[in-house]
């Protein structure tokens, strides 16, 4: 999608922009996979994170022991029978923590992306296809809200909300509305401006008619495209707010939060809570970054 | 081209104002107040209490606080530290100095290896070099700073003993020393954002009409490619550099914690948890003027660059 | 008529596409003299901007080219870099369809002319500004400072091919490849760049390739028209004749699908069916499904490029079986009755 519009839009995550079609709508994608021949690549994308996901939720049933408790005279012990990844510093098996990880490193950019989504697929249908005032407000508010960069507003809600889990995926969701809104009215400005949305108004069908029977379904791949870059990006920020304290909280296991404690077992040799706490975030993002650029491809070439 | 520059430049001071007042509201009713946090959990008696609202301007209705604080900010005071008893200019300034280095040094990092790859994969498109690159972005993208931090911790660090552990060091090479792993952990997702987006531009534009063209005039691929080519790229390079800024100052709180940098984004963590609000309310709003004051300059290097952008109407 | 300034001897092109070899260009033999303008006219697919590409080898990646190209006595295909761009700098220019696509958008035109200029001519900025603003009165330009400070965007497509001319122009080349240089022009503009040609070709001694589908277009320009389909030459004729008296149905049918203007016509004379995608080319003459003259041996055999029997068409050469026999004007009005 290209369109004739300069960098000059108030706000500075301007993604629509000169002969940029490299960027087209859709906010950060990758743009690694080919144009074609990417079905596959998201196949396997796909099934890694639905095994995730099926981890995550089997995990009672996976996990040998409980994340939560620990024997702390078996602390930062090594692979061994039992305890398959070892031990962390408070005598924790690290795998079942691994495992009932998966739970609040999916479960929380889920929450972000369907609460973002939730709030700013209306709002941006809204703002593209009636335009004027409404299109005024709404746009200046994303404005101020993306004059910050992305975590630290995150960081400042959690500041104002308080530490913890529910808090941070609200204030990750809060920061991720603009990024998902602008995205939707950018996509609705683009079909309002196609003669069958005419031809509805033509023939007298409510704006709430033409939105949902017509707009929204042309602008769905993209709205899911979009969704799903935003779930690999809140992934990596709720749980970067996880290793600095600021999520989710001790005990309950976490990827970013053993990032944070395993670091602090590296000195003492320990290494495998940090590691494989950080080759499970590697894998579930870079597979949600896969899929979603299979996906934006696909909803670019069906435009 | 002056009207535009004008016109962002203006731009560019509301949003500051508009921030500085989220900045201020966001966090005027967060829990801990700061009354209780003064008096140590201490019980006081109503006088006392009042005498402390009075003392801290507690008592005045919102905007006129925010007007206070405002003011305070443009004279370079931001109140006071709670949590280390003095001002907060005194606590947070000398932190600007590790930050901005480190924030540099990843900045150069970025713009070397970031554009060079991105430029090695485009003019090589679809051989050996255009794949690497393409895998290392793959992964590069999912590597937050903390998450590439960590790692480069454990293996050239804690594994190799190459590099300290923490700290920013003395002045000097040892700040560097002290610095590069930091400031590789925040630039490695930053080269995969530039690297992947120089590459697509600049594929992009090699296959345009005009390049064959320059070609059938007898002109070497260098200067077709240098000059021509390259220019006609810059501007979603340049754009998506925005993006990139505020990735960069994002990255720079995970850094700093990694490796126990002491600048802006630890300091900003710890008050957070301490509820030092005024050290975070000043440290957010340097960040986010960081982060306009940049964005405004890319948006005038993005004009400058290209001319259709300077006649073209508002959306 | 013995050293022409372009001899083209059996030129084949193909690529590779998902795995298997497509053939853009399947043996072509052309000729060019010195000052000479010849037209090559084509469909779309039909190979015509791919052979001419291959004069200067300007061919993207994964292009396989075979048979020979001789410039001016010089081997092109068996050319180096340094060599290629010598003859793309001085000897041959090319201009391509899309005058705003073909010009670099962040440059002003003065500094796209000048740099061209400077750089195959090694004149100093001042020379060179001063030659820009010559060759831009040359190609009809007057207002030549206002139009050297100016983006291309910010001037019309007409104006833009002639800036692109100005600047092939400029090192003095001996041939000029114009693909489709009018096609995205309005028509008042396509005469006037026809004119300028005309003029160029008069004061320089230019020799032209002019690609086109129109052949109305390329008549008022060319002396000689070769006609190509699927890849090859079906026909080359100097342009009288071969509006007179075409000798390939193709090029029967190609002069009668143009609308008349002095007759009532009720349908216009399309020729059916469409040109064949290399893929599904069958063996023998590959215009043979949609001919209307087509026999059993049509089907078979790649009908050679040749002379034609008759006295008048020495220099003239025609790929089709038949052509000794057939009169495909009269044939194809015959057709045409039957059909109407």
């Amino acid at each position: 999608m290209r369109r004739r519009r300069p960098a000059t839009a108030i706000g500075t995550k301007t993604m629509i922009t000169v002969d940029a079609p490299i960027e087209s709508a859709v906010v950060r994608r990758l743009t690694i996979l080919p144009r074609g021949g990417s079905a596959r690549i998201a196949l396997a994308a796909s099934i890694i994170i639905a095994g995730l996901a099926v981890i995550a939720l089997c995990a009672p049933l996976l996990a040998p022991h409980d994340p939560t408790q620990g024997d702390l005279s078996n602390a930062l012990a090594g692979s061994s029978a039992q305890h398959l990844l070892g031990t962390d510093q408070n005598g924790r098996d690290i795998l079942s923590r691994l495992i009932y990880g998966g739970r609040t490193a999916l479960l929380g950019p889920l929450g972000v992306t369907l609460l973002a989504t939730a709030i700013g697929l209306p709002l941006g249908l809204l703002a593209g296809h009636v335009g004027s005032v409404v299109d005024s407000v709404v746009s200046r508010v994303w404005d101020v809200l993306l004059a910050f960069p992305t975590t630290v507003l995150g960081i400042l809600l959690v500041a104002a909300i308080g530490p913890g889990y529910t808090g941070a995926i609200i204030a990750m969701a809060i920061a991720y509305v603009p990024l998902m809104g602008r995205m939707v009215r950018g996509a609705t400005i683009v079909e309002r401006q196609k003669p069958y949305v005419d031809a509805c108004r033509v023939q007298g069908f409510s704006t709430a008619r033409i939105l949902f029977r017509h707009v929204l379904p042309a602008i769905t791949p993209l709205v899911v495209a979009q969704a799903t870059l935003n779930f690999g990006y809140s992934l990596l920020d709720l749980a970067g707010l996880a290793y600095l304290g600021l999520g989710v909280q001790p005990p309950t296991a976490d990827w970013g939060q053993m990032l944070n404690t395993g670091q602090g077992g590296l000195v003492l040799g320990a290494s495998s809570e940090m590691a494989s706490a950080a080759i499970a975030i590697l894998v579930a993002v870079v597979s949600v970054n896969l899929l979603g650029d299979a996906l934006v491809n696909r909803a670019e070439a069906s435009r | 081209m002056f009207l535009f520059v004008g016109r962002r430049l203006a731009v560019a001071v509301i949003q500051l104002f508009v921030t500085s007042l989220v900045i201020f509201g966001v966090l005027y009713n967060a829990p801990g107040s700061p009354i209780d946090l003064l008096s140590g959990g201490n019980r006081l008696s109503v006088e006392a209490k009042e005498a402390l609202r009075q003392r801290f301007h507690l008592d005045e209705p919102f905007l006129q606080q925010y007007g206070r604080w405002l003011s305070g900010t443009i004279r370079g005071d931001f109140g006071q530290s709670i949590a280390a008893n003095d001002s907060v200019t005194a606590v947070v300034g000398p932190r600007i100095p590790p930050t901005l280095q480190l924030a540099a040094y990843a900045f150069l990092l970025v713009a070397i290896v970031g554009v060079t790859a991105g430029i090695l994969a485009a003019v090589h498109r679809g051989r050996i070099a255009d794949t690497m690159v393409s895998a290392a972005v793959l992964v590069g993208s999912a590597m937050s700073p903390y998450v590439s931090g960590t790692l480069l911790l454990a293996t050239l660090s804690v594994g190799m003993g190459w590099f300290p552990l923490f700290g920013s060091g003395v002045a000097g090479l040892d700040r560097i020393h002290h610095l590069t792993l930091p400031a590789v952990a925040l630039s490695i997702p930053l080269i995969a954002l530039i690297a992947r987006t120089c590459r697509a531009s600049l594929s992009e534009v090699l296959n345009r009409e005009f390049i064959e063209v320059l070609r059938s005039r007898g002109f070497t691929e260098r200067r077709i490619v240098g000059v021509h080519a390259l220019k006609g790229a810059l501007v979603p390079v340049l754009t998506v550099s925005g993006l990139a800024f505020g990735f960069l100052i994002s990255g720079t709180v995970f850094a700093e914690n990694v490796f126990g940098v002491g600048g802006l984004g630890s300091l900003l963590i710890q008050s957070v948890q301490s509820k030092d609000y005024a050290v975070v309310q000043a440290i957010v709003l340097i960040l986010v003027a960081a982060f306009i004051v940049l964005n405004l300059a890319v948006d005038v290097l993005c004009v400058a660059v290209d001319p259709r952008l300077r006649s073209a109407p508002k959306p | 008529m013995s050293n022409p300034l372009l001899q083209i001897t059996d030129l084949k092109v193909s690529a590779a596409s998902a795995g298997r070899r497509v053939d853009i260009v399947r043996g072509v033999n052309l000729e060019v003299e010195r000052g000479q303008a010849l037209a090559l006219i084509g469909e779309s697919g039909s190979g015509k901007s791919m052979t001419a590409r291959c004069i200067t080898k300007l061919l993207p990646r994964g292009f396989v080219i075979d048979g020979k190209v001789i410039f001016d006595g010089a081997d092109v295909l068996a050319m180096q870099a340094p060599a290629l761009r010598e003859l793309r700098a001085r000897r041959v220019a090319l201009i391509t369809q899309d005058p705003r696509a073909g010009i670099d958008p962040l440059q002003t035109c003065g500094d796209a002319l000048v740099e061209v200029i400077r750089t195959n001519l090694g004149l100093s900025r001042r020379e060179a500004t001063d030659k820009a603003a010559g060759l831009l009165r040359e190609v009809g330009i007057l207002d030549t400072d206002r139009v050297m400070s100016c983006y291309p965007h910010q001037l019309s497509g007409g104006m833009l091919q002639r800036i692109l001319i100005a600047g092939a122009i400029a090192t003095g080349p001996d041939l000029l490849i114009a693909d489709e240089p009018t096609t995205a022009l309005d028509v008042t503009t396509q005469a006037e760049i026809i004119e300028l040609f005309k003029k160029l070709m008069a004061s320089k001694g230019l020799a032209v390739i002019f690609i086109s589908h129109d052949l109305d277009l390329a008549a008022s320009l060319c002396s000689r028209v070769a006609v190509m389909y699927a890849g090859r030459l079906v026909e080359v004729s100097d342009t009288p004749t071969l509006f007179a008296a075409p000798r390939h149905p193709y090029t029967a049918g190609l002069l009668a699908a143009r609308p008349k203007l002095h007759s009532r016509q009720l349908r216009l004379e399309a020729i059916p069916g469409r040109p064949p995608i290399t893929a599904e080319m069958a063996p023998g003459c590959a215009f043979a499904p949609r001919c209307g003259f087509a026999t059993a041996r049509c089907h078979q055999g790649l009908p050679p490029l040749t002379t034609p029997g008759r006295a008048a068409d020495i220099t003239n050469e025609v790929a089709c079986w038949r052509c000794d026999e057939l009169d495909v004007v009269e044939g194809l009005a015959t057709q045409g009755r039957g059909r109407g």
